[in-house]
């Protein structure tokens, strides 16, 4: 294992932290937050877990494919609606839609099916954790 | 310690949250400010290049990143140079600043031609003689034209015969050409053989010059000789082409005499394979095309001409701590368009700052989006997503993915989203 194994005992920290946390200029996630994922992966992959296959990609993962069109931090650019800030549950909701085709779309419908219900979930999740335009 | 699939994906998530908070962690030795370090030269500027520099030093600020490009005061997005042919757009629009890169994410750029690299001592050698070192080598330096392998075609024929399909001056060329052609002119583009730079680039480009002549000069031709028996997102082009410019489009298939022989620039021809002569007022060789040069000089190529890599770090099979990135790699099923190299680029840097860092790779997840313009007001798009399966390849993900419905229903809403993608993706590379 490497060295930042022992992150992991820190990770309880409650998300809505992230809410409260001063606003950054950029996405609010960092080195740490890929070797705490990658320590995740390893301890997943340990008990038998291939993290490739049944984990599937994290939120960050996922939504840094997503900024592209979504505006950088996720705030919107003209015309595309920005992720930044909305609930959890709204996105999970929408996301879900699109992926079993009840919400008509021009591309989403496209790009959800892509994805298994808790990578949504996780998307979903990390862009309610960043600041609101 | 057991981590149950629902545990690890919220543990995941919150990991997220923890970057957010900091001087929380000090007992923590991976504080963003005290990583690893090491340094990393990023050749290439454009979408692969430009979007790697800058989420390395987002992911780990205590990296230093130098991104060494020959055109940093002149890069042009090949995204919407379509439109500037047309008209609707001008070079200014699609022009790039390298300065946020600089001032707000502290990467360093060197304005220079890398001639080569030595990868046993990891050094890239500059055009200025001057030489850097680097601990990681990421080459992004997206296409090389192969103009030899078209018969009386050079890159000084291409200044009369314009690929443009690296925007900037031959754009600019190909615009004057088109506004300087008589009404009733020809235009005659050769369509490249597979795998080239944006699939649908040369039918967009099709559609926008077709746009400009039923506006300016409606008696005008197009003729598109192409060597492949099949295009990206042909049926929705077709009846585009069908719907907004009856007749004008000549689409001309191998099986219908497609497969070029020869160009003439001197008598603006150009000759088929099954003997048939063409010619025209205005033309457009987009001739096959292959990986950088640098990477093809640095012996990072496969026979075909475009560089292998691990799939899940991009880190070239052939040289150790070299990372080959955009349009130059090969990246199985991900086209080689802007967002792909986006795609491939944010995977890269994670991929480096970890091996900088002794940690293990994240899962990896890649996206595309093309849209491609059939008029000033409407688009139609293509879309994959893609993972990596067991055997390490990377595959679009079953039931994802596909071209936009049929009808031109969604012609206008696209053309919308279309704009805020380039904003949108110009600001997450290069803002
Ligand atoms: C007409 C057209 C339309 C397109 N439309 C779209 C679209 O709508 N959406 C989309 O996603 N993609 C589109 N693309 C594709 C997109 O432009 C490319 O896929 C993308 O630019 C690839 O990025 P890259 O980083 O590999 O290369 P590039 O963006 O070409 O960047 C390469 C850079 O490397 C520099 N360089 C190369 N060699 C050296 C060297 N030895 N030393 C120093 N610098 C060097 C070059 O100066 C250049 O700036 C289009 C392409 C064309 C031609």
């Amino acid at each position: 294992m490497h060295r930042f194994a022992h992150c992991t005992e820190l990770l309880p920290n409650p998300p809505s932290r992230a809410l409260n946390a001063p606003r950054s200029t950029f996405m609010p996630f960092s080195l740490r937050t890929l070797v705490v994922a990658a320590a995740l992966s390893a301890l997943a992959s340990t008990v038998g877990i291939s993290p490739a296959l049944a984990e599937g990609a994290s939120g960050q993962t996922i939504g840094l494919t997503c900024v592209v069109c979504h505006g950088a931090q996720g705030r919107g650019t003209k015309g595309i609606p920005p992720l930044a800030g909305r609930s959890a549950d709204q996105t999970y909701a929408a996301l879900l839609a699109y992926k079993n085709g009840s919400r008509p779309a021009t591309v989403m419908d496209r790009h959800a099916k892509g994805y298994s219900d808790e990578e949504l979930r996780a998307v979903s999740e990390y862009f309610a954790s960043l600041p609101a335009k | 310690m057991i981590i149950s699939r629902r545990s690890f994906l919220k543990l995941a998530g919150s990991a997220a949250a923890v970057g957010a908070v900091s001087g929380t962690m000090s007992g923590c030795a991976t504080s963003s400010s005290r990583g690893a370090g090491g340094h990393v030269v990023v050749v290439g500027g454009g979408f692969g290049g430009a979007a790697c520099a800058k989420y390395i030093r987002h992911f780990d600020p205590s990296v230093k990143v130098t991104l060494v490009d020959a055109a940093l005061s002149n890069y042009y997005t090949c995204p919407f140079s379509n439109l500037v042919l047309a008209g609707d757009m001008k070079m200014d629009e699609i022009k790039v600043s390298f300065e946020t890169l600089k001032n707000k994410h502290g990467v360093t750029l060197v304005e220079d031609h890398v001639d080569g690299v030595d990868a046993d001592a990891r050094i890239v050698k500059l055009k200025s003689g001057k030489t850097l070192s680097y601990d990681r080598l990421v080459l992004s330096p997206g296409i090389q034209l192969n103009y030899e392998k078209v018969a009386g075609y050079s890159k000084a024929v291409s200044e009369k015969l314009p690929h443009a399909w690296k925007a900037g001056a031959q754009t600019v060329t190909l615009r004057k050409q088109l506004e300087a052609m008589p009404d009733g002119g020809t235009f005659l583009m050769v369509a490249p053989p597979n795998p080239y730079r944006c699939p649908p680039g040369p039918y967009e480009r099709a559609c926008m010059v077709a746009d400009y002549f039923k506006r300016h000069k409606p008696k005008s031709k197009i003729v598109i000789l192409d060597p492949k028996d099949k295009f990206s997102k042909q049926g929705l082009f077709v009846e585009a082409w069908d719907t907004l410019y009856p007749g004008m489009i000549d689409w001309v298939s191998p099986e219908r005499g497609g497969v070029v022989a020869s160009v003439d620039a001197a008598s603006m021809s150009v000759k088929t394979k099954d003997g048939d002569t063409i010619k025209a007022d205005v033309i457009n060789i987009i001739p096959p095309m292959q990986a950088g040069k640098i990477v093809t000089a640095s012996g990072l190529a496969d026979d075909k001409g475009w560089a292998p890599v691990n799939q899940r770090s991009f880190e070239s099979t052939k040289a150790k701590n070299i990372y080959v990135i955009g349009d130059s790699c090969i990246a199985g099923p991900v086209p080689k368009s802007g967002y792909g190299a986006n795609s491939e680029a944010k995977i890269a840097a994670s991929a480096i700052v970890q091996s900088l860092n002794d940690a293990e790779l994240i899962v990896p997840k890649w996206v595309n989006t093309c849209y491609s313009y059939v008029s000033a007001q409407d688009a139609i798009s293509v879309a994959g997503v893609y993972e990596l399966n067991a055997e390490g390849k990377i595959i679009e993900i079953k039931g994802s993915g596909g071209v936009s419905a049929k009808g031109g229903k969604n012609w206008k809403a696209e053309a919308v989203y279309a704009k805020g993608w380039y904003e949108g993706i110009r600001d997450d590379t290069w803002g």
